[in-house]
C-alpha cells in the first residue's frame, strides 16, 4: 500500500480558517471543563487579553508580562487563548490529533526548520507554527486579532518560552499593524533610550542588567516592540525577563541569584538563567522610551568604556539578522523596517571596558546628550538603498 | 557573444546598501554577508542588471591603473555563486544606469558571518529519521 503523506500545499484559505476554528472550539471546550482565567496587559498603545483555560499555564506565561498588567477592559486589540490538554483533562479532536501526529512524523517536509512555520501557513491570513520538541502549536488570525497557543502538557514548556512567551504570536500581530519586534535591549534615561543590540557574548545583557541595577530605566533585555509616528521611533516593553549565560556571571550580580527561576537547569548548564526584573529589581522596567540611537556593544580588554561613532552597515548587521531569524515572521518586511530604523538613527559602538560600575553613569550621560529628533545624516555619505522594497 | 547575467532571488536574498557597504542576508541558511568598497560596487551593478562582462569592463575602465581588476571581479562572481547569493541568467530583467562613487581601488572581499547558526538550535530539533518520526510519538 502506498504510504500516505499530508500535502499541506493543497490547503485553501477556508481550510486554514477551519483549522483555526477547530482549535478555538477546543479551547472553549477546555475552558468549560477547567474554567477561564482572564489577564489584561498594556503593550504599547494596545490592550492584549490572555484567556487561560485552567490555571496551569498562567504562571508560565504571565510572569514575563507582569509589569504590564492592567485592569480588565471592555475590548482588546489582541486576544490570545491558551490551553493545555493535560491539566484541563481534554484532548484535541481526533482528526486534529492525527494531524499533530503527521507533523511529528513528517516534520522535515511540513515545518520550516528555522521558523517552525507550518507549510501552507506562510503568507496567509492564518499564521501557524508548530514546535516539535516541546510539541506546541501557535496560531494567529490576522483578520480577527485572535491567537491560540496549545501545548499537550505544561511540563513540556521550555525555559526560553517561560522567559519570552508568545514571541511568534506577538511578532505576527505586530507585523499586521506595521510595527516591529526587534531583538534588542533598550536602556534609557528620563524618556529617552537607546537600542542596544548585537549577537550573544557582546556584553548586551551584562550592560542591561548593570544599568537596571544602577537605576537606569530599561524597556527590554532581549526583545521589544518598536513603533514609529511623527514623534519618531519608540520602544515598548514586552518582557521583564533577562538572562545570565554562565554561573560565573553571578560573581558580577550576586544579588540576582535568589531570583533565578530555573536554577537547576542553569546549574547543570542546560539553559541560561532566567530572571524576572519586575521581581528582582522592582521599578526598573519602563513601559516605553523614545529611541534616540542604535548602540552596538563589543567587549574590549581596556579598563574604561568608550562610545564612538559606528558605520550604519555594522549596526544593520548587528540588528537585522538576529531580529529576522529569532522572530519568525515575514522576514522581507522585517529587513526593510530594520533598515529604515538604521538609516534614521545615529549609530554608535559601545566599547565595553572591564570596569562595569562605570558603564551605567556613562550611558546615562550619553543618552541625556542625544538629540531629541532622529538624525537623517549618517557617518559618511548617505547612499541610495538598493533592493529594499 | 552570449553575455552572462545574474539574478538575485528576492524571496531568499535580502540586501541593502548603506553608505557604500552592502549587507546581504540569506534567509534560507541564516548566513549574512558584507561587501564594501569595490565589492559593493560590483553588487550594485549586479542588482542594476548589468552583465558580468559589462561590470568587468566598467570597473576596468574606472580603475584603469589597476591590473588585477578583471581577476578580482571574476573571483568575486565565483564567490557570490558559491554562496548562493546570485544565480546565472542568460538575460537581464532590465539594466539600470547607476552612478558609482569615486573611491580608491581595494580588492573586493566578501565577508561571511555564520553566527546565526546558533539560533537554529534555540529550539533543537533532534535528528530523527522520517520512518520512525519524532521520539515522543511512541
Amino acid at each position: 500500500m502506498a504510504k500516505y503523506e499530508l500535502d499541506l500545499t493543497e490547503m485553501e484559505e477556508f481550510d486554514r480558517i477551519a483549522f483555526f476554528d477547530v482549535m478555538r472550539n477546543s479551547f472553549e471546550h477546555a475552558g468549560q471543563r477547567a474554567g477561564i482565567i482572564d489577564h489584561y496587559y498594556q503593550i504599547g498603545q494596545s490592550v492584549v487579553r490572555m484567556r487561560f483555560a485552567g490555571s496551569a499555564l498562567v504562571d508560565w506565561v504571565t510572569k514575563a508580562f507582569a509589569h504590564l498588567r492592567i485592569e480588565p477592559t471592555e475590548s482588546a486589540d489582541l486576544t490570545i487563548h491558551l490551553f493545555d490538554s493535560q491539566s484541563t483533562e481534554t484532548r484535541l479532536p481526533f482528526f486534529m490529533r492525527q494531524w499533530v501526529r503527521e507533523l511529528l512524523w513528517h516534520w522535515r517536509k511540513l515545518i520550516d526548520h528555522r521558523s517552525r512555520v507550518i507549510t501552507g501557513f506562510e503568507a496567509s491570513r492564518i499564521r501557524a507554527a508548530f514546535h516539535p520538541g516541546p510539541g506546541f502549536i501557535r496560531l494567529f488570525d490576522e483578520s480577527t486579532d485572535q491567537a491560540i497557543l496549545w501545548i499537550k502538557d505544561v511540563a513540556d514548556f521550555p525555559d526560553y518560552e517561560h522567559a519570552y512567551p508568545l514571541s511568534n504570536i506577538l511578532n505576527w500581530w505586530a507585523q499586521s499593524r506595521q510595527h516591529l519586534l526587534v531583538h534588542s535591549a533598550v536602556i534609557g534615561s528620563a524618556d529617552n533610550g537607546i537600542l542596544l543590540t548585537n549577537k550573544g557574548g557582546s556584553g548586551k545583557s551584562t550592560t542591561t542588567i548593570a544599568s537596571a541595577l544602577a537605576g537606569l530605566p530599561i524597556v527590554s533585555d532581549d526583545y521589544c516592540l518598536v513603533t514609529h509616528d511623527d514623534a519618531g521611533y519608540r520602544a515598548h516593553s514586552l518582557y521583564n525577563s533577562t538572562k545570565l549565560k554562565r554561573v560565573s556571571d553571578l560573581q558580577r550580580f550576586p544579588q540576582l541569584k535568589p531570583h533565578i527561576v530555573n536554577w537547576d537547569n542553569f546549574e547543570r548548564g542546560e539553559n541560561n538563567a532566567v530572571i524576572f526584573m519586575n521581581e528582582a529589581h522592582p521599578g526598573s522596567m519602563r513601559q516605553s522610551l523614545a529611541i534616540r540611537a542604535i548602540v552596538v556593544p563589543t567587549v574590549t580588554h581596556q579598563s574604561e568604556t568608550t562610545i564612538t561613532p559606528l558605520a550604519r552597515a555594522i549596526a544593520l548587521r548587528a540588528l537585522a539578522p538576529s531580529t529576522m531569524f529569532q522572530l519568525a515572521g515575514r522576514e522581507q518586511i522585517t529587513f526593510k523596517q530594520v533598515s529604515n530604523i538604521v538609516r534614521k538613527l545615529p549609530c554608535y559602538s559601545l566599547n565595553l571596558g572591564t570596569n562595569i560600575d562605570a558603564i551605567p553613569p556613562m550611558l546615562r550621560q550619553f543618552i541625556d546628550e542625544l538629540q531629541p529628533e532622529p538624525v537623517d545624516t549618517a557617518v559618511g555619505s548617505h547612499a541610495k538603498a538598493n533592493g529594499v522594497r | 557573444m552570449t553575455q552572462q547575467f545574474f539574478t538575485i532571488e528576492p524571496e531568499k536574498i535580502m540586501h541593502d546598501n548603506i553608505d557604500g557597504e552592502v549587507v546581504i542576508v540569506n534567509l534560507e541558511n541564516g548566513y549574512y554577508y558584507s561587501l564594501d568598497h569595490v565589492g559593493a560596487q560590483v553588487w550594485q551593478l549586479i542588482n542594476a542588471g548589468h552583465s558580468a562582462e559589462a561590470i568587468t569592463a566598467q570597473l576596468q575602465s574606472r580603475y584603469s591603473g589597476t591590473e588585477q581588476v578583471a581577476g578580482d571581479v571574476s573571483t568575486l562572481f565565483a564567490k557570490l555563486q558559491r554562496e548562493d547569493l546570485v544565480s546565472i541568467a542568460t538575460e537581464s530583467d532590465g539594466i539600470e544606469t547607476i552612478d558609482l562613487p569615486e573611491i580608491p581601488y581595494k580588492t573586493p572581499d566578501l565577508q561571511k558571518f555564520t553566527d546565526m547558526d546558533n539560533l537554529l538550535l534555540i529550539d533543537p530539533i533532534h535528528e530523527v529519521e522520517e520512518e520512525t518520526g519524532w521520539p515522543n510519538t511512541n
